[in-house]
């Protein structure tokens, strides 16, 4: 399946838990669902070795992904808890963690996004977790 | 390289010291298999007969990996003789004290290109496996292995169900707390019990994805509450309510046809190939919703054993992290010779130092597939299984330089401080 690149965009991010250098694309994702894959076009950003990943609003931070309050969170543990820590995280925020794949224009990749409804938003569940990791040590 | 020096505490496969260090170790555990009575425990003195520690390998002068590898192979003999028949799960627990012959034994040196020559497995293992909402590092690794070993692509999803519905009865709680399991118990049923493949039982496909695309594609037709719900435990909470349908009757389920309806629904989710009638015989033809799911996996993959080399067998190393001031430093030649071997080999660590987890107690599971010297360091690459993104990595493992779609690189210090027990198949 062929994929055309409508806009690429090289910008730089602003936000500690985000990659200075992203590519920018129109491109489209896709996911399993009860053994079919299904496939939408979608507006996102990744970095250079692919491994970031995140809705186009939200590179400048204008996202619900990017500003939805993580500081007041339960504690993201392992011990009784389940499922990676992104989507642990993801989960307690409201989000909806999801495995999909992305077109970088070559090849489909596999990420794990955290999605809220609210606009569409989307980051990968690490670009999440960074952002945990930004909030003030508890006391 | 001035020498490899072996240090390694070996107990059982199923140590009970394993239990206290690690969460994803079952408690309880007895030597009866989901309940039934198994062989009788020896007592405490014929177990420390069998299993009495053996002297362990001293000192030595410069050995090639193999070398290693056999030496320690030896040592693993002698401390852990279960023949290869008997099943992990009924075999005898023992925990057996042990007194160092060396309490701290340096790891290998490598301080150049030349002594850390650089190694990698990464390709054949493809892309890292993501846990998803559910936590079964161990599934993913043991998939992992036995896809490696048996050419194949394993479903870790149906590797976990097997493994949670063949645990034992003893084991307390629910289900949702036996989310976190035993790397080699997982292995065992794999290897005993049979296997599905990723293209039969995706593991992708049956947990969070479907909910959000139906959310997506149908402009969210649960409340967010339904949704959050859904979202962060649907699989779980399947598990445990289908321990409503426990030994009942088709008459008796019919008679609670709204409660019945609703845990069927909840098990679809993780079948959708699967008929309601499927599902309810599965329950009322078994004794337990563990022996259900496990019934529920044969009625979708009919799960067959991996085609794994001639004598597999699977060995499990504790690091002396009592005696020694680092963790992991006598287990690093072990890692290291298996590295230098091109054998993945996994390893049970602190997860805290490395991502942006609150808890620093957990352990974690990952395999160590490739060593490169890098940034004047001896490395070792680390596929871990909570999907391709980096950014939730601690500082500097999340850079450029430390994580790639998933994989990080840790340096021989790392694996001397964090590491706590090593396994892998022989």
């Amino acid at each position: 399946m062929m994929l055309t690149l409508l806009l690429i965009l090289f910008s730089k991010a602003s936000f500690p838990a985000i990659p200075a250098q992203l590519e920018c694309v129109e491109g489209k994702i896709r996911f399993l669902y009860k053994k079919e894959m299904h496939e939408e076009a979608a507006a996102y950003c990744f970095s250079e070795n692919r491994s970031y990943f995140l809705s186009k609003e939200c590179r400048s931070g204008k996202c619900v992904a990017m500003q939805k309050p993580l500081c007041k969170l339960p504690p993201i543990s392992g011990k009784g808890g389940v499922g990676s820590p992104g989507f642990q995280l993801c989960h307690a925020a409201g989000g909806s963690a999801q495995v999909i794949e992305f077109f970088d224009g070559k090849a489909w990749l596999s990420m794990d996004r955290c999605f809220f409804a609210e606009d569409s938003s989307y980051v990968d569940t690490g670009i999440f977790l960074a952002r945990r990791g930004d909030c003030p040590a508890p006391k | 390289m001035t020498g490899l020096f072996i240090s390694l505490i070996i107990f059982s496969s199923f140590s009970a010291a394993a239990a206290e260090q690690s969460h994803f170790y079952y408690p309880g555990r007895t030597n009866g298999l989901d309940g039934v009575q198994g062989p009788r425990s020896p007592t405490a003195e014929e177990g420390r007969a069998q299993f009495a520690p053996r002297p362990v390998l001293k000192n030595t002068p410069s050995l090639s990996p193999a070398a290693t590898l056999n030496r320690v192979s030896s040592v693993f003999n002698a401390i852990n003789p279960l023949p290869p028949e008997v099943d992990h799960a009924v075999a005898p627990v023992f925990r057996e004290e042990y007194q160092p012959v060396m309490p701290d034994i340096p790891g290998p040196e490598r301080n150049s290109s030349a002594a850390c020559e650089t190694r990698s497995i990464r390709e054949k293992f493809g892309e890292v496996r993501s846990q998803d909402g559910l936590g079964w590092c161990f599934a993913s690794v043991a998939a992992d292995f036995l896809s490696f070993y048996g050419k194949m692509k394993v479903s870790s999803f149906g590797l976990a169900l097997r493994s949670y519905s063949r645990a034992q009865r003893s084991a307390p709680g629910p289900m949702s707390e036996l989310f976190g399991g035993q790397l080699d118990f997982a292995i065992n049923q794999g290897v005993k019990g049979g296997v599905c493949l990723e293209s039969e039982l995706p593991s992708n496909d049956y947990l969070i994805s479907r909910v959000a695309a139906i959310a997506q594609k149908n402009g969210q037709p649960m409340t967010d509450k339904e949704l959050r719900s859904a979202f962060a435990s649907f699989l779980v909470q399947a598990l445990n309510s289908a321990q409503a349908l426990e030994g009942k009757s088709l008459q008796e389920l019919a008679a609670d046809e709204e409660g019945s309806c609703r845990v069927v629904t909840a098990i679809q989710l993780m079948f959708p190939k699967l008929t309601t009638f499927q599902i309810l015989s599965a329950f009322t033809s078994t004794r337990s919703s563990r022996e259900a799911f496990d019934l529920l996996v044969s009625f979708t993959c009919r799960p067959s054993p991996p085609k794994l080399p001639k004598n597999f067998s699977w060995i499990v190393a504790h690091s002396s992290s009592r005696i020694n001031s680092k963790k992991g430093k006598d287990l690093l030649p072990l890692i290291d010779s298996l590295v230098t071997l091109k054998q993945p080999v996994a390893i049970i660590y602190d997860l805290k130092p490395f991502m942006q987890v609150e808890d620093s107690e957990f352990k974690h599971v990952s395999i160590v597939v490739g060593r490169e010297f890098r940034d004047g360091k001896c490395q070792y690459l680390v596929r871990n299984s909570f999907g391709p993104a980096c950014g939730g990595y601690r500082p500097p493992y999340n850079d450029n330089r430390h994580c790639d779609r998933g994989h990080f690189w840790i340096t021989e210090e790392d694996i001397k401080n964090h590491v706590v027990q090593a396994e892998f198949a022989r």
